[in-house]
């Protein structure tokens, strides 16, 4: 990698040269993905203006040193397109997936490099960077003695809201969430999955042009994971959302794009059906004993196992045949993660 | 803005330790308003005759008593003092003159007048002063110690008289030099607003607030606004609490007697022109400019400490650590320190003391209180910006 050649290529591309694009793109084909927010109209992106593209830029070497002593180079030399959609964000425990998106937040500084958005630092921006954002931390804090109510308005004028339109845009996110009735009830008396609801209803606010959520199902039942999955189908029709999660069926039905993260580096990214492709004739349903089962638990990743009778059909994730007999399968998405993270943990 | 501020105020409201906190110190000011105001060392007075009232009579009886003599202090006012106390309570005053000793339901001029008068062992120091060249001033006519030999100030333009125990008693649990109202109110500010940063880094709504458009400039300023007002509205209530104790009870009488003349709180030499009213105006403001700055202080290292158990800890230890840092030394060093310890909120708001070191230092009248209101700003300019800037730069998981 030669960092100087690439911030000139960085340079052309924003110039507007498609070669200097193809020349990045057949360089790091597996690494890069691209975030574009276009800035119109000066300082302020304005919502009718972001119609085909928004990048977000993400500017060479950005690295976060780890506390613990591993130094990761998190991800290199980036330059990267979102189209507004719902992107998601797959990877193992310690990937980088918080990391990355604390960092484009803006809540964890770089250990180097910078992130920008149309050229500027986001530090730079700053209240105008934010003023697009929309975040939902893993295990978001709350404040026990507020209402429902009350903990949007709060943050509804931290996000510089006015008051007759944050009430307004208030009672609508309540009612959108299902937390209608729960209004004036604490937060403290609200069950997981009503917090996080409400945590999504907080990030929803000021109607982010960047919507990030860290793990937002977690605790949801299935029935309040499918309304969060058409929540966020409908409010991505023209944003950027960026939605990390270990359930993958989350971003199974929703998502236009996925990236996947090991170690700190983004291995794939593409569209569902692209990335799955790359793992047609990895996975294999075989039936077999209760003995040769273990037998088989013992050496390949099972992404399911389930008898019938003195039989158990295995789903088994394997570059090669595991056993005689074995039929190939169509992958899907828990395939392609145990096909990715199966070591993890190991 | 006002609404930010509203919402962290709500904030510290909400938590149960600053609820409980707020009720000890309710508590602790009835407490403090039994032992001083109501039930106070004051409420009997014994009339020439033998008669004893309390309550509203007795405190009505000094005041009309005091009355007589209010107006300018000069020692022709103190020798009719005396001699309406050898008239009305012949064997009381015997008991001043001869052995030094004032009894308690006395009406409150002839309390008063007892520093005057010179005790049993006077004689034997006017010998030893002869005997060793030393000038000793003689007496009045009447046999009392001159106001200018007392060290009084203002002599030159005499101080006013009047009613001056309720003022007494009020500036005492106000701001007085032992449990007084000023050191609770503190205590108080310390514990509301030891959470007003790092109750976000607890709860975790740090990651929240950050990534908002205001949750790295205004928001910190409406925490810090928050902390202020809670102080402000914690001095300003038991103030005003203690006010209306004493004003119902004690009426007004003797607003405008100077403070030298109050009993019991030492002042007579303390060189500033300030009458009952003024003085207990500036406990006011002394406590209530040390709440402020105990609170800034505190949210600084509320937004340094990171949980809420450390900063309530340590900024409880910095409170108060002022009071035990004294070296009581005699090199300029020691006695710098001593100043700089005596100007920090835990020990400025013993009024009493700040008033009179600058006599135990021959400093000028003024130049503690300087002290104190220049250490006052520098504290809080420096815990304002420190706690903006760690709060603003406070890392995620980092």
């Amino acid at each position: 990698m030669n960092p100087i050649e690439d911030h000139m290529l960085i340079r052309r591309i924003q110039a507007g040269d498609p070669q200097a694009f193809e020349r990045l793109v057949e360089k790091y084909y597996d690494n890069i993905f691209q975030f574009c927010v276009r800035r119109c109209n000066g300082d302020r992106v304005l919502a009718s203006d972001l119609t085909q593209e928004t990048f977000l830029k993400l500017v060479e070497h950005i690295q976060q040193y780890r506390p613990t002593g591993k130094f990761i180079n998190f991800l290199l030399t980036i330059n990267a397109t979102f189209q507004p959609g719902i992107y998601g964000l797959l990877g193992a425990n310690g990937a980088g997936k918080t990391t990355l998106m604390r960092l484009i937040c803006d809540i964890l500084p770089p250990t180097s490099g910078e992130i920008t958005l149309d050229g500027i630092p986001i530090r730079t921006l700053g209240a105008n960077y934010r003023a697009l954002l929309g975040y939902l931390p893993q295990n978001f804090g709350y404040y026990p003695g507020f209402t429902a109510t009350r903990f949007l308005q709060y943050f509804a004028t931290l996000k510089g809201l006015e008051a007759g339109f944050a009430k307004r845009r208030v009672q609508e996110l309540l009612d959108l969430v299902g937390l209608k009735e729960a209004a004036h009830q604490k937060i403290r008396t609200f069950s997981g999955g009503m917090r996080q609801r409400l945590g999504i209803a907080q990030a929803l606010l000021n109607d982010p042009k960047v919507l990030i959520l860290d793990e937002p199902t977690a605790g949801l039942d299935p029935k309040e994971r499918v309304r969060f999955r058409n929540l966020i189908a409908s409010f991505a029709q023209d944003k950027i959302v960026l939605l990390s999660t270990h359930i993958v069926t989350d971003v199974e039905y929703i998502a236009d794009r996925l990236m996947i993260l090991k170690d700190g580096t983004l291995i794939r990214r593409g569209t569902p059906q692209e990335i799955l492709a790359e793992i047609a004739g990895c996975v294999w349903e075989c039936h077999v004993t209760r003995q040769e089962a273990s037998e088989l638990a013992q050496y390949f990743p099972i992404c399911n196992q389930r008898g019938e009778g003195d039989t158990v059909i295995l789903r088994i994730v394997s570059p090669q045949m595991p056993c005689p007999g074995a039929l190939t399968a169509t992958p899907c998405l828990e395939d392609l993660y145990l096909y990715h993270f199966y070591g993890e943990g190991h | 803005m006002l609404r930010m501020i509203g919402f962290e105020l709500q904030k510290i409201l909400g938590r149960g330790i600053t609820k409980g906190a707020i009720a000890a110190l309710l508590v602790s000011c009835l407490f403090l308003l039994q032992a001083f105001c109501w039930n106070n060392p004051y409420d009997t007075v014994r009339l020439p005759d033998g008669a004893i009232l309390s309550g509203r009579d007795a405190i009505a009886y000094n005041q009309s008593v005091a009355a007589r003599y209010e107006g300018d202090l000069t020692d022709e006012t103190l020798q009719q003092i005396a001699e309406d106390f050898a008239r009305e309570y012949p064997q009381d005053y015997q008991q001043v003159v001869q052995a030094s000793q004032v009894s308690s339901d006395l009406p409150a001029p002839y309390r008063y007048l007892s520093q005057f008068v010179p005790g049993p062992a006077y004689q034997q120091e006017i010998q030893r002063a002869q005997e060793a060249g030393i000038a000793i001033p003689s007496l009045t006519s009447a046999g009392l110690i001159r106001l200018q030999d007392l060290e009084i100030s203002f002599v030159e333009k005499p101080l006013q008289y009047g009613y001056g125990d309720s003022w007494s008693l009020f500036f005492q649990s106000f701001c007085g030099p032992a449990f007084s109202a000023a050191l609770l109110i503190l205590l108080v500010s310390v514990i509301g607003v030891s959470t007003l940063l790092a109750g976000e880094y607890d709860r975790g709504t740090d990651a929240l607030i950050l990534t908002t458009k205001y949750g790295k400039n205004r928001v910190i300023l409406a925490k810090l606004l928050a902390g202020i007002l809670f102080a402000t509205f914690l001095t300003a209530g038991v103030f005003l609490l203690f006010c209306a104790a004493f004003g119902l009870q004690f009426g007004v009488a003797g607003w405008s007697a100077d403070m030298q003349t109050v009993p019991w709180i030492s002042l007579f030499n303390v060189n500033i022109p300030l009458n009952n009213l003024e003085l207990l105006l500036l406990g006011f403001l002394i406590v209530w400019v040390s709440a402020v700055v105990s609170a800034v202080i505190t949210a600084m290292i509320s937004a340094l400490a990171k949980t809420s158990v450390a900063s309530l800890l340590i900024a409880i230890c910095l409170a108060i650590a002022p009071y035990f840092l004294h070296t009581n030394g005699e090199s300029p060093w020691c006695v710098c320190w001593d100043l700089w310890m005596w100007a920090w909120p835990i020990n400025a708001v013993n009024l009493q003391h700040l008033l009179r070191l600058p006599i135990a230092y021959n400093l000028g009248a003024y130049d503690t209180l300087l002290l104190f209101g220049g250490t006052a700003i520098i504290l809080f300019l420096l815990s304002v910006v420190i706690a903006y800037h760690a709060f603003r730069r406070h890392r995620i998981g980092g």
